[in-house]
Order: C-alpha cells, then structure tokens, then sequence
C-alpha cells in the first residue's frame, strides 16, 4: 500500500528545526531579561489564581469601574495554564516567556501537521521547514502577536483547520469534529472570542477547496461543518454566554476607546499585504511611539523591504506554481485581507468598507470587530500555503546546488528581515518592573481592612506610570486583593460609576477640590484608605502634578496621613523618572519633596455595603460632579443617602419627599462630549440641547445622555445658534465659540492649536434675517501665534480681512449691507506658532449674544403632574440650589468655560430662599478688595453682586481676614430673596465674577430629619463577587440599601426569600434598593451568574464528552453493532 | 523530499502539445457572467483601481493573450509595491505616524490590484483542471494516509484515558469552584 502521508522528518530538517527552536526560542526567553513584558493585563502572570477566579464571574469588582459584566470569560483556560507554569516556580516575567514560547511551539507544529495534511506527499520537506519559520517568525507574530489574545488563536488555528480538513474527508466520524471543537475550545474566547470568530473565516476557503478540488459532496462538507461547528458551539458555552450578556459593556468599552475611523487609518492592502497595518505601530503620544520597538517596519529600509517582499513572493508563488492548492490560498484570501483592511480609508471607504461602517453603526455588537487587523491569522495561513507550493516548485525545477543554497540564504534573509525586531532585542516594546514600593504598599492596605475600598487618586488612562509601565490596565488587580476605586477615563457612554469617579477626579486635576470633598466621597465609595500616586505619568494627559494632588489631599480634614512609601523625589517630577537629582529637586521642590506612594486614613469611614434611614437622604438634580460641590457646602454631612432626581420617577419623588428627603438642585451633569485621552479640559463646552454630545472620541459621561431635559445645557439669547468647527486637536472647554460674540473683549472663541486655526469657522445665525451692514473683528492677543486674517461672509458676499500684527482693538471689515440670517468668519491664515488662537469679538451690528446655563428640568417635569400629597410634600421639603462656575484649572485664569455665573432654573412653587456666594478677589472690583483689605469700607454694607430676573441681588462681604489673604470673597445675602412658581435667570455683572452661590430654602420640614442617625445597622454575612447575604437589624423606619458596586439592573434582591424588585441607584453609582421597617435577611445576586453557572457546567461537561470521544477507543460492543471493520478505533455517526 | 509529484495543473501549453482542442468561444455566458461578478467584487473593495483589474483580465481573456500575463501582471504590481513606499521616502523614528500609510495611496491600490490579478489567474488556471476532475470520478483513499487516521491514534490507552481524567476532574473542581461563586 503507498503511503499518502507527508515525508517523514529528515535529518536535516530536524537540524533546521533545532536551530530554529533555539534561535526563535532564545530570542522569546532571552530577549530584556528579567523585565516583566505582559502581552495581555498584567494580573494573569502576577496573580493568575484570582485572575482564574474572576474569570468565570458574570461580574468583576475590583478596580474596573467599580465592577462591571464580564465579557472575558474566555480567559480561563489561559489563567489555568499560566497558573500551573506559576506554581512550577516561574516568576511573573519568566511566565510571560514560557508562555509565549509554549503558544509558538503549538503554532510551529501545528502549521506541520497541517500542511502535511493539506499536502500530503506533495509536501517537500524544505518547504515545511521554511514555513513552519515563517509561521513562528513574521511581521504579524511579532506585533499584532505581541498580545497573547492574538497569539493564541494564532498558535491553535492550524489545529483547527487541520480537524476541519479532516472533519470532512471523514463525513461519518466525530472524532474529527471532536478534535476540531477542543483546538477551538483551546483558541479561548478572550476579549470575547473577536479573534477565533475572525478565525473561522479560514473555513469557507477549505469547504470550496473540499468541494472543488477534492471533489468532496456539498451535503458531506455541510455535515462536517455542522458537527464540528455544534461542538465548538457546546464547548465555547463558557465565554459566549457571558460575553452575550456583558454586551453593554463591552459596547460601551468599544465605543470609548478605539474607533474604527482610527483603526482603519493604517490598514491599507498594502500594510495589511505585509501582516502590519495595526494602528499602535504608527501611532504615538508626543514624542513617543506606541511601539517604538517596532519602529523598524517603517523607518529601516532592509526590514521595510524585507516584509514587503513576503507579500510579493506570497503573490508570485500563486503565479508560478501549479499546484491546486492555490484555490485553498486565494479562497482564504479573498476572505482573510478585505478583513483585515476593513474601512481603510476610512474617510471615503468603498463599497465593501461603507457597508462594513454601517454594520459598526447599526449593530452595537458588530463593534467588538472593529480592529479588524485581527483576521491576520487567516492571511498568514494562506501565505504559508503559498510558500510551500513556493518551495515545492522551485524545488521541482531540479535547481543546482548553488542555486539552492541562493535560494535557502535568500529565504533566511528575508524572514530575517521581516521579522527584524525579534533579531535587534526589541521583541517586547513594553516592560518594566513594578518598584518594591508598589509591593510594600498594597501589602499594607491588604493587611488593614480588607472589606473596605482603597480610593487611588488622581485618576488617569491606565496603569502609566514614570517608572516605566504603560498600559490601559492598572496594577490594582495584580497586587491588591481589596476592591479598589479608580477613575479611568475608558467609561461606559452615561455610566453611573463613571460619572461619578469622572465629578471628583475632575476637579481633583484641576486643583479645584474643596476640603473635605475627597474624603466625602471616599466614604461613599466605601473606602477606609486613600492610596495617593505620586509616580502616575499624568503629565502625558493633562492630569495634576504630585504637588497639585498633595496641595488639596494635606487639606482635606477627613484624610489622615498613615504612611509614605519610596524615596521622596523618586519618580514624581514630571517629565523625568527615577530619582530626582539635586538640581531638579533646586528646581521643583515641591514635586521633589513629595514620595511616590502614601496612604491615608479616612476619618469615619462608611462600609461599601451600607444602610441608610430614609429620612436621611438627599435628592440631588445633577450627577456625580454634586458631590464635590454639596460636600462644600456642607450637606453631605453625616453621609447622607444621595439619590438622583434624573433616576426617579413621580412615584419614588413623592416617597423620597415623604420620607423627609432634602432636594437640592445643581448645575451639573452638564450636556458635554468627551475625549478620553486626557484627565483635564478634555471635554466640549457644556452643550445645548441639541447639540451631538457623541462628538468627543470617547463616550460621553453625562448621565441619561439621551435626554436633554435631565442635562444642564446651554440656551442662547440674541442668535438663534452659534456654528463652528471643531478644534483639531481634541475637544476643549474653555474658548467657546458663544465668547465671540458677547461682548466681553476679555472671552474668547479659541481653536487651532498646532497650527491648525487655518480653514476654522464660525458662524453666528440669527433668529430671522436683517440687514448686516456693520462687522468688526478682533483677534485673541494670543502668542506667539495668533490669528493674521480672516474671511467674514455675509449671505452671497466674502471679504476677506488681514489683520496686522500688534493690532489690538476691533477692526472694522468693509462689509456692504447685506439682508442675511448668518455671519461665517473663517480663520484664512496665523502666525507661527503651536499655541491655540481665535477671535475674542465678532461684533455684528448692536447684537450681542449670550449664553445661559440651563439647569436640568426634571423637578418641574416630575412636580408638574404630581397630585396635592406630592406637591404639599415637596413645600416642606428642605430646597437648595447650588451653582458653581465652570472654571477650568484653578490655577489657569485664562481657560474658565464660563466668564459668569450666568443661569436659568426652574422653581415648581413660590420659596423664600437665603443666599450664599463666594468668588476670587481676581474676579473682584480690585478697589474694592484693597478697601477691604485696609477695613476702609464698611464691613456691613450691601453691594449689587448679581441680576436676578428684573432685579439685583444685594450681598455683603463676610470673609474672615484670613480668607481675604487666601483671596477669596465670601458673601451673603442682605436679605431673603422670594422667588415665585416659574422661570428665574441669574446674570453675573461686571466687578462680581462669582464662582459659587447657593440659594437655600428650608422648607417646612426642615428640622425633620436632623439627628437622623448616619447609617443603620447592616451585617454582611457572606459575600463574593455574585453574591451578598447581610442581615438588617430592625427598625421602625424604612432603610435604602446600597450594595457598593456600580448600577446594573440586573442585580437582585430577596428580602426575607422575597423578590424586592428592580434596583435603585443610590449614593450616585451604585445599585440599591428601599427596605421595609423591621428586621430582615438580604440576599444580593447578580442574575446573570445563574447563566454562567449553568454555561459553564454545560460546557465542561461538553468538553469531558469531545475529550472523550477524541481519545478513547470506542467500546468493542458498539463497534460490533456498526459493523465498522476499516477503522477500529474510529466512533461514526449513525448513517 | 519527497519524489511525489506536484498536483500540477495542464498550461495551455501542454494542452497545445497534447493536441487537445483548443477553447473557440471565449465569452461565454457563464464566462461573462463571472466577469460582471469579477467586476462588481474588485469595484466594492477597491473602487476605480478595482474596476481597473477586472478591465484587465477582460481584455486579456477577449484578446487571448496568454493568461499567465495577468499573473504577470499582478506580481509586477506587488513588486512595485515596496519600490513606490521607498521611493516615497522612509521615514525617521520622529516621523513615524498614520502619514506613512495614508500619504499616498498608490501602494493600496497597487498591493490590491497586484492581489486581485495573480488570484485571478490562479482560479482562472486552475478552472480547466477543476472541470476535468468534476467529470472524472474521484475516488478517495484517505484511509491509506497515516495523517488521515483518527487524532490521537497514536497515543497510547492508557495516555488517553489518563488525559480524559484528569480533563474530568480538572472542570468537575472548576464546576464546584463556580457553583460557589
């Protein structure tokens, strides 16, 4: 009988293959010794048993959000894994090593036993060894593979085609199928399974090869299919199910951090052609590279040469060669590379790229596919497949020996080059080591409270620090094992705990933290320690310097300094890293003066799963940037339970008021778009209603997004509406375009930085057309550039204007009377410079614009339809406004949203209200302040500080000396301010630049729930990531509940083994619920793990069965009953 | 390596010089057919320079020049790939960014249309064998492949139930694990 196998293994390829494992296999171990290189998050190699644990929850606490749906279950059989290397005694970074060099090992024996089986005997054994080189050392392995979710599927995929081919060549068997469904088991759903879905576009090419070339029947190809495809469905239960139901999640992770307009950007065919074209490898924050290691693929000639030739000659062996195998390679193909393209370009796709963005628009889900440089594996496999009909052909020609020896050098130097990196030490553009500092510290914090949150400030983008990680993931999961709360700027589009950590965090950066507010909030989040990080690389995104944090955490009366950790100076100026030199320390003493890491105590903390009476709770109309603000004022004394109006309906108001709720109504959850990349000013100007609050390149952190009504937003007064482009370089409060036309030559309108003002317009559109025929412009005395001329178009008619330098004052643009609703002046040309210019006044005829701040509607919508008990119950009930000036960084004058503190709002009843304000003495009458200063003006004397309706408010001053040396004016109103039912506008006015004011009613009520104990008694019995039982003690008044971790509707409460409904949101991020008086049993489940529970069961008994069936013989009796004489050991199906 | 010999496919000329008749009709419905769907895919993934491909092989099938020109074609396109990015200029480290893919798009097109044209010519070269083995019965004779035999067919028994026991008892302590969870 012929044997039909491939060759056997000579001698000489077995030499070809050691070289090959110790040349590939030293370089994996070898390459930046001892630096820990994680090439997924860091916590599977540091703590894999607990990153093994959280794998199969349906939620994951901890440092994410304050907890989220898991979409990433697909990770445990590669926790496991690395588990057991850790156990054998591998440290974290020599894990990283054993486990990559373990995928490359089954990727280099799977792409041999594979091309055996497609080939068989055609197989010429130097073509095996070259590609199985090729397979383990090309440009997609070393950066797209540099991330294990990629490098997994990639190793696997062989494997799997390799059952798939024989799946079908044996329609009657399981075996096949079985074998097919463990190697897609192994594959692993991480990141959700996009990588193995991307993979299985490697099957339609083998069904028509099947088809078409070995002549294989449809019916027989579809049976095989199927049967593999229904194990692998079986077996992959586990992580489909929980990706299924985290889909929200992971949606709104997709939709913050990369679009598909970014990742398409570099993946042209020609990239793509070459297994590059991922973003990261072209892209770079400041001066640095994102894979700076990998910069050889586009700056050194040789390399760039080199992987461009691997798609030549991938093109010229389907020339050259005959073989049939080519209809395999061009059927994986033409699936494989428009995949990998995707929308490129992106902005003006082709058919094909504009159908794929719809799909990305319409269907949420489809966006996990976004980066879809992930289908690379399936174009490798098809090049693969190309070089060894490559290689057999040339082979064929019978070459002499130098030829031959021609050839083999010049397939060395080409793989050489193509996967250049791997050869010059920069395999791993990504490594560090985690400082003994780090270690020192969680290990504190894990040994003092462990059922408390540890609060990190400041907040940033992910686990970058100066000492050298860079990462979307912190470190918290691999070194704490206490719940952490830590503000990333990768949020959920109008997440609850997002918003949340956004309000504090925010204002942290800016420098604009009252004291006392970070410890308030630390309480809410349950936390009993503050973990300040001094080492965070904030300077990259805008984000505080150490001192700036220390100036505002040293103030606050609720924090107690424990401890600090490293050297002081080490790692905390910005800009450098290590330890700070005499010089520098001369030079920055504040920063230098500072240790990386110190903890601190919160005075009085709050447990993360607390009870409140309800008489003790506010009703905030606003969002998570309230309780900075309320925590200033005062009212967030005792901790009271917060809850948002914007969450309630009519129902749950008039129980809250009932129970004695205070209601406080605030400017915040202002309408805004989002960046993500920066900490500080990394929003939009608060928006008007219909404004596109998803313009930002991350999501929005407004809450209720979609509903304008809950939103603080922006009303125009004089204009219709206010047009202009948007800034190119990220989205940026301050400088808003209103500020051109509102007559304040001291605001605005700014855009353009990195000189990219030319071609930006703006336009003002008037609420009906009139004759224009005055127009003058001034530029914003910006420096060094600043804006040099400019267009101004009124209906049909252009003129353009220069505009001199040192010119100062408005000039007036010859413009002829024209009848037209709009005036576009648009930015023609600037000065050198990087720094952002604009226009501080476009004055068109006498109009003048200005723009109020809308508070949220929701009080009058919810009283308008209430009945008399609602409505008698919302009389006494204690009624605050809290205003606030959006100012930017506290240190920076020059980047204030709001020149005043210009509101409209919206009373349902008549009240009686006292008044409060504070401003800065910049924003003062500076005679005024130095006559205070100098007690030369009457201490008691009432001054005009703002209009109110058709009136003015009238304030004294009353700062302590102490606070006029601080610079701060404090003032208080001359008397009770009434105001009616209705719609009230407040307008700062000239010399009263407020920055605050309060205007506080107390109701009828007032005096009822003071003395309301804090919290109430609430006893956790038992509790997991799932899964909380507490007891509540009794008493005669009805309790809110919050269980600590962020919002989801699908968490469950059973009072007493009773279903209590649908959560609530309370304290501002979390899920809770109303308790009844009296003792009770609390049971807390997140529904969604019921269905990981019985996945996962369904799928590890799946994946006993297909082991079984793959491996063991099948029983004499039932081999007996099939009458299967040709293949003992081979199970069929029934015929 | 092995003596077998490659699945080759017959050129036209070895048909030529095997008498074999030469194809008199070159558009045939079914041909014109699979053109216009030729057309229609190059033109969605790749627009003009797409439609510009498919042109290509249409007028070389009408004008029956020899079909490896298309082939032909599509490689000079792939080498003139990197030639273009060169000549393009290489950037420094502190050039690097998006401007390196996006400055021109003649390597997208050329690395596409270079693509499009040498798959093309493989289909279009391997069709006359496709249809030949359609008429011919194909016999299979997987069974006499050692590759072909079940997976794992050379492990030993007690290897295999020892894998499926401990793959047992591993996921039945994983399932206690998760029932607790």
């Amino acid at each position: 009988m012929t044997d039909l196998g491939p060759p056997a293994t000579s001698r000489a390829e077995r030499v070809g293959l050691v070289l090959l494992a110790l040349a590939v296999g030293g370089v994996v171990l070898g390459s930046s010794w001892g630096v820990f290189t994680p090439d997924t998050r860091p916590d599977l190699y540091q703590d894999p048993g607990r990153f093994l644990a959280s794998s199969v929850q349906a939620w994951v606490g901890g440092a994410t959000g304050l907890g989220q749906s898991n979409f990433n279950a697909g990770a445990a059989p590669v926790a496991a894994v690395v588990w057991v290397i850790r156990a054998l005694g591998a440290s974290p970074w020599l894990a990283v090593r054993i486990w990559r060099v373990l995928l490359l090992v089954v990727a280099a024996a799977g792409i041999r036993r594979y091309l055996g089986v497609v080939f068989g005997p055609r197989l010429s054994r130097p073509g095996r060894l070259v590609v199985t080189a090729f397979y383990v050392a090309n440009p997609y392995v070393v950066v797209a593979g540099n991330t294990t979710p990629i490098l997994l599927p990639y190793a696997l995929l062989p494997w799997t085609l390799l059952a798939l081919v024989q799946a079908m060549r044996h329609p009657r068997s399981w075996r096949w199928p079985a074998a097919f469904a463990l190697a897609f088991f192994l594959q692993a759903g991480l990141n959700a399974g996009v990588v193995t879905f991307f993979s299985l576009l490697a099957l339609p090419g083998h069904a028509v090869y099947a088809c078409w070339v070995e002549r294989r029947p449809w019916r027989q190809v579809a049976g095989s299919v199927w049967r593999s495809g229904l194990l692998a469905l079986l077996v992959s239960l586990y992580w489909l199910a929980p990706s299924l139901l985290a889909t929200g999640t992971g949606t709104g992770i997709a939709e913050a951090t990369e679009n598909p307009i970014d990742v398409a950007r570099t993946s042209s065919y020609a990239e793509s052609g070459r297994l590059l074209g991922a973003w990261p490898l072209y892209g770079r924050s400041g001066d640095r590279l994102f894979l700076g290691g990998y910069a050889s693929y586009l700056d050194n000639p040789f390399v760039l040469i080199c992987s461009f030739l691997v798609l030549v000659a991938a093109g010229a062996s389907l020339v050259w060669t005959r073989g049939r195998e080519r209809l395999l390679v061009v059927g994986l193909l033409v699936l494989g590379l428009p995949a990998m393209v995707g929308l490129f370009p992106p902005d003006s796709p082709y058919p094909a790229g504009r159908f794929l963005g719809e799909v990305f628009d319409r269907v949420p889900a489809a966006l996990a596919f976004r980066t879809t440089n992930k289908a690379g594996a399936v174009v490798v496999v098809a090049y693969a497949l190309a070089f060894a009909l490559g290689v057999r052909a040339y082979l064929a020609r019978r070459p002499g020996r130098l030829p031959r020896v021609a050839g083999a050098i010049a397939v060395l130097v080409v793989l050489v080059g193509a996967s250049g990196p791997m050869w010059t030490g920069n395999l791993y553009p990504l490594g560090y080591q985690i400082p003994e500092r780090w270690h020192r510290a969680t290990d504190d914090l894990d040994a003092r409270d462990r059922a408390a949150r540890v609060l990190v400030v400041p907040g940033g983008t992910g686990g970058n620090y100066r000492w050298g990680m860079r990462s979307p993931d912190d470190l918290f999961p691999s070194l704490l094992d206490r719940p952490v709360a830590v503000r990333n700027t990768v949020s959920g589009r109008g997440s609850e705990a997002g918003n949340f950590l956004a309000g504090y965090d925010t204002l942290l950066a800016q420098g604009a933290l009252a004291p006392g507010s970070l410890s308030d909030v630390a309480r809410y989040l349950g936390a009993s320690q503050v973990l300040v990080r001094n080492d965070l690389l904030t300077e990259e995104i805008g984000g505080p310097s150490p001192a700036a944090v220390d100036a505002q955490v040293s103030v606050d009366p609720g924090l107690e300094t424990v401890r600090t950790y490293g050297r002081r100076g080490t790692d905390t100026l910005p800009g450098r890293s290590g330890p700070a030199t005499p010089r520098e320390r001369a030079d920055d003493p504040d920063n230098a003066a500072l240790a990386p890491l110190e903890i601190l105590d919160v005075a009085d903390p709050e447990p993360v799963v607390r009870s409140v009476p309800v008489s003790n709770q506010v009703v905030i109309d606003g969002d998570g940037e309230a309780f900075p603000a309320l925590s200033g004022e005062d009212l967030l004394t005792g901790t009271p339970a917060v809850r948002y109006l914007g969450s309630m309906d009519r129902a749950e108001l008039r129980a809250a008021l009932r129970d004695g709720a205070r209601l406080v109504l605030t400017d915040t959850n202002r309408r805004r778009a989002w960046d993500i990349n920066r900490v500080t000013n990394a929003t939009s100007a608060t928006l008007g209603a219909a404004d596109d609050i998803d313009a930002g390149n991350g999501a929005t952190v407004t809450l209720w997004p979609d509903d304008a009504a809950k939103q603080t937003v922006t009303e125009l007064d004089g204009a219709a509406r206010i047009e202009a482009d948007q800034p190119a370089f990220g989205l940026h409060p301050y400088g808003r375009p209103g500020q051109a036309f509102d007559g304040d030559p001291t605001t605005a309108w700014q855009t353009g930085g990195l000189s990219t003002a030319a071609g930006d317009a703006i336009t003002l559109v008037l609420d009906r057309p009139k004759v224009v025929s005055k127009v003058a412009v001034t530029a914003l005395a910006s420096a060094p550039s600043r804006v040099s001329s400019v267009s101004v178009r009124l209906g049909s008619t252009t003129v353009v204007q220069p505009i001199p330098a040192g010119a100062s004052g408005p000039i007036a643009v010859r413009v002829p009377p024209t009848r037209t609703d709009r005036v576009t002046v648009t930015i023609l040309s600037q000065t050198r410079g990087t720094n952002p210019v604009g226009l501080s006044e476009v004055a068109v005829d006498d109009i003048t614009v200005r723009e109020l701040t809308r508070l949220p509607r929701t009080l009058g919508r919810l009283a308008r339809a209430g009945d008399r008990a609602t409505l008698d119950a919302l009389a006494d009930a204690p009624l605050d406004l809290v205003l606030t000036r959006a100012r930017g960084l506290a240190a920076d004058l020059s980047d204030d949203e709001e020149a005043q503190l210009d509101r409209r709002f919206d009373l349902p009843q008549d009240r009686r209200f006292t008044f409060t304000a504070q401003l800065s003495v910049n924003g003062a009458d500076p005679g005024l302040v130095a006559g205070l200063r100098t007690a030369s003006v009457p201490a008691d004397r009432c001054y005009r500080v703002a209009a109110l309706d058709d009136g003015f408010l009238e304030a004294r001053v009353v700062s302590t000396e102490g606070e006029l040396a601080d610079g701060l004016l404090r003032l208080e109103g001359c008397r009770p301010v009434r105001l009616d039912a209705g719609t009230h506008q407040l307008l700062g006015i000239f010399g009263w630049r407020l920055d605050g004011a309060r205007f506080s009613s107390p109701g009828a009520a007032a005096t009822r729930s003071a003395g309301a104990p804090a919290a109430d008694r609430l006893t956790v019995i038992d509790r997991s990531p799932t899964r909380i039982t507490a007891r509540l003690a009794s008493s005669d008044e009805a309790r809110l509940v919050r269980i600590g971790e962020a919002f989801d509707p699908r968490w469950v409460l059973r009072i007493d083994g009773r279903d209590a409904g649908e959560p609530i949101l309370v304290d501002g991020y979390s899920a809770g619920w109303r308790v009844a008086p009296g003792a009770h049993r609390l049971e807390i489940e997140f529904a969604p793990q019921r269905a990981v529970r019985v996945t996962f069961l369904a799928s590890a008994v799946s994946v006993v069965g297909v082991v079984a069936i793959a491996l063991l013989p099948v029983p004499a009796a039932l081999r007996r009953r099939r009458g299967d004489q040709r293949l003992p050991s081979e199970p069929e199906a029934p015929a | 390596m092995t003596d077998q010999p490659e699945l080759l496919v017959p050129t036209e000329a070895d048909a030529a010089a095997d008498g074999a008749p030469t194809v008199d009709r070159v558009a045939t419905p079914r041909g014109v057919l699979a053109w216009v769907g030729l057309v229609l895919v190059l033109a969605a993934l790749d627009g003009l320079p797409g439609t510009v491909a498919a042109l290509v092989v249409g007028v070389i099938v009408l004008a029956r020049l020899p079909r490896r020109w298309i082939g032909l074609t599509g490689v000079a396109a792939l080498v003139a790939v990197p030639a273009v990015v060169v000549a393009g200029g290489v950037p420094t480290e502190a050039g690097v960014s998006p401007a390196f893919v996006i400055r021109s798009m003649w390597p997208h097109h050329l690395a596409f249309v270079g693509l499009a044209l040498v798959c093309t010519a493989a289909v279009l070269e391997l069709l006359p064998s496709l249809r030949a083995l359609r008429v011919a019965a194909v016999v299979h004779d997987d069974e006499r492949d050692p590759t072909h035999r079940a997976p794992f067919g050379s492990w030993a028994a007690w290897l295999c139930w020892s894998v499926t026991a401990v793959v047992a008892v591993g996921l039945l302590v994983a399932s206690v694990a998760v029932l607790r969870a």
